[in-house]
């Protein structure tokens, strides 16, 4: 890790990240790498930041302090359309896609966004592989939550981002879904794309995950390889509570 | 339904109704239609930027009003053709449009909404107060009709028919291929539907909302000119929020985000306005009120909206078989 850090800048380098919002401090001084090629997960209680660090790292919010390098080049002051033009796609917490419009209608404006007009064949074959063929031309609202999630990411997998950021994509979805979600995840970390994972299926993120980022009242408290962090006595005590020794997550393995 | 007979089926009665009037030239007749036109072609500017794009605008009369004024102006003032002042509306109207546009990208929903309402009243101050340009409360007249009409007045009004009819279903067309044909056309639905989404696709939500605005601004302002030129008579009430109000009505009468809906439903409610004054100047506006409530509550999506719910029938029922075919196969 460090030897390809030193020779190319990771594809996301978040740096000394604080935000407020009045008088809390949502996130501070938060850093972390996400290199090409790998999956780093980014847990933590619910309000401990997670998402407002997407949030930052979109420019959906502006950040009060700290810095977001993609490939090396700041990407702060850019505005949430260019961010994504860059190569950086992001699903949300709440499933976010075009709800009144078919599914490939919503595909198609995934693509206008990126600027690519040779994306029905891509399209067509996402949707086999996501088994949602038969659905073309349903409206976004008559999805199931599992259906609207896959959707979600395939509006992402379409475009093909170098950074892909995604919000509790297991959020109220059934256990075949989720493996398809997992199998998706390794597959575009195969093709070299850098994926930070925000979920609270402890069990889904230390499988998948090649570090994992833990953040608890906005700081980051740990940093390291699933197996570190599944030992981590402070990990285990802020996030997992008294339940979960490591010796139960061992277990269940 | 085959290609050619759905185009019949909507093509015979639409060159059949806008033929009639040059048929049954009576110019009551010609009066009516040459301003439900107009009407059609402002409620589709109207559905551009608040159908199509979700930008709510309540004072849509503003614009119209801007247009009307700026035709009266250059014809009465420096004495310039129609056909100079027509353009000069469209493109001054786009400039104010996209001024407008620029406070509306930090604002959505309700407070979008009251700063349109805002500008449609700061401009019928305007051109209430704004004596020695305006002709303050009494308005303007005298400026003349299209530039190079003449002979009798019947003759006269056929022409004006011809001309707002062209002019009108050209912009019908431009803001339907735009819509359509565009990459601007997604675009708007996308900033309608999830502007937040939108931009985190890629989407430059500044650009297509300004453009929207701009768009919509110049054709309610070419609108305005139309009228202008030919009522022959502009004066402040014509950029009430009671005519914003109504071409609101009109679109959601003929179902919002179609364009050609809010086109087809001015002409129709005109229509039916003026049809109905027989039983009374103030019944008839009731009656249209009645109209425009029981659509909002039984037919949300419009005249539109009733081919719409055809489609999504028929769309079920193919799904339908499509499952079956596949749970059997």
């Amino acid at each position: 890790m460090a030897a390809a850090s030193s020779s190319s800048p990771p594809r996301l380098a978040v740096r000394g990240l604080t935000k407020r919002f009045g008088g809390l401090l949502a996130v501070n001084g938060c850093s972390f790498e996400v290199e090409a090629g790998s999956v780093v997960g980014l847990i933590g209680p619910n309000g401990s930041g997670k998402s407002t660090v997407f949030n930052l790292i979109t420019n959906l919010l502006h950040a009060d302090g700290g810095e977001v390098l993609h490939d090396g080049v700041p990407i702060g002051g850019l505005s949430l359309h260019k961010v994504a033009r860059r190569g950086i796609g992001r699903t949300f917490q709440e499933v976010k896609i075009f709800r009144e419009l078919d599914v490939w209608e919503n595909l198609g404006l995934a693509a206008l966004g990126r600027g690519l007009t040779d994306w029905q064949d891509r399209a067509t074959s996402l949707m086999a592989d996501f088994k949602f063929s038969h659905l073309k031309h349903e409206t976004g609202e008559n999805l199931s939550i599992g259906q609207q999630r896959l959707l979600e990411v395939a509006m992402q997998l379409l475009v093909q981002p170098g950074l892909l950021l995604l919000d509790e994509p297991l959020a109220g979805v059934h256990p075949v879904v989720r493996d398809t979600i997992a199998d998706i995840i390794r597959d575009q970390r195969r093709q070299g794309r850098a994926i930070l994972l925000i979920e609270h299926d402890m069990r889904f993120v230390m499988d998948l995950s090649d570090r994992v980022v833990v953040m608890d009242h906005g700081e980051k408290i740990a940093d390291g390889p699933p197996s570190e962090i599944r030992a981590n006595e402070q990990v285990i005590e802020a996030l997992l509570g008294a339940s979960h020794r490591p010796s139960d997550q061992q277990g269940e393995h | 339904m085959t290609k050619t007979m759905r185009v019949a089926l909507i093509g015979v009665p639409a060159v059949a109704g806008l033929a009639l009037p040059l048929v049954w030239s009576h110019p009551f007749v010609l009066h009516i239609a040459i301003q439900a036109l107009i009407w059609a072609l402002f409620a589709a500017s109207w559905d551009l930027l608040s159908g199509y794009t979700g930008q709510i605008s309540f004072g849509h009369a503003g614009f119209f009003s801007i247009g009307a004024y700026t035709a009266a102006i250059l014809t009465k003032t420096l004495a310039l053709s129609s056909w100079i002042g027509m353009p000069a509306a469209f493109v001054l109207c786009g400039a104010v449009g996209l001024g407008v546009g620029f406070p509306a990208l930090r604002l959505r929903g309700h407070y979008l909404a009251l700063v349109t309402l805002g500008f449609g009243e700061i401009v019928l101050l305007v051109a209430t107060n704004w004596e020695s340009l305006t002709g303050g409360a009494f308005g303007m007249h005298d400026f003349g009709t299209f530039t190079g009409l003449s002979g009798d007045p019947l003759h006269q009004r056929q022409i004006s028919y011809a001309i707002v009819a062209g002019i009108t279903l050209t912009g019908l067309a431009v803001l339907l291929w735009i819509t359509r044909r565009t990459e601007a056309g997604p675009a708007f639905r996308a900033i309608r539907e999830d502007q937040v989404l939108a931009a985190a696709l890629g989407i430059n939500t500044t650009y297509y909302k300004l453009l929207a605005f701009t768009l919509s601004a110049a054709f309610a302002g070419l609108s305005g000119a139309l009228y202008a030129y030919y009522i022959q008579l502009v004066s402040p009430s014509i950029g009430a929020s009671s005519q914003s109000a109504l071409v609101i009505g009109m679109a959601v009468f003929g179902g919002i985000g179609t364009i050609w809906g809010p086109f087809l439903g001015a002409i129709l409610l005109f229509g039916i306005t003026e049809a109905l004054r027989f039983v009374g100047v103030v019944y008839n506006l009731i009656a249209v009120g009645a109209v425009m409530v029981v659509f909002v509550i039984f037919v949300p999506r419009g005249l539109a909206g009733l081919r719409l719910r055809r489609r999504g029938r028929v769309q079920r029922a193919d799904r339908r078989a499509a499952e079956s075919a596949a749970s059997s196969g």
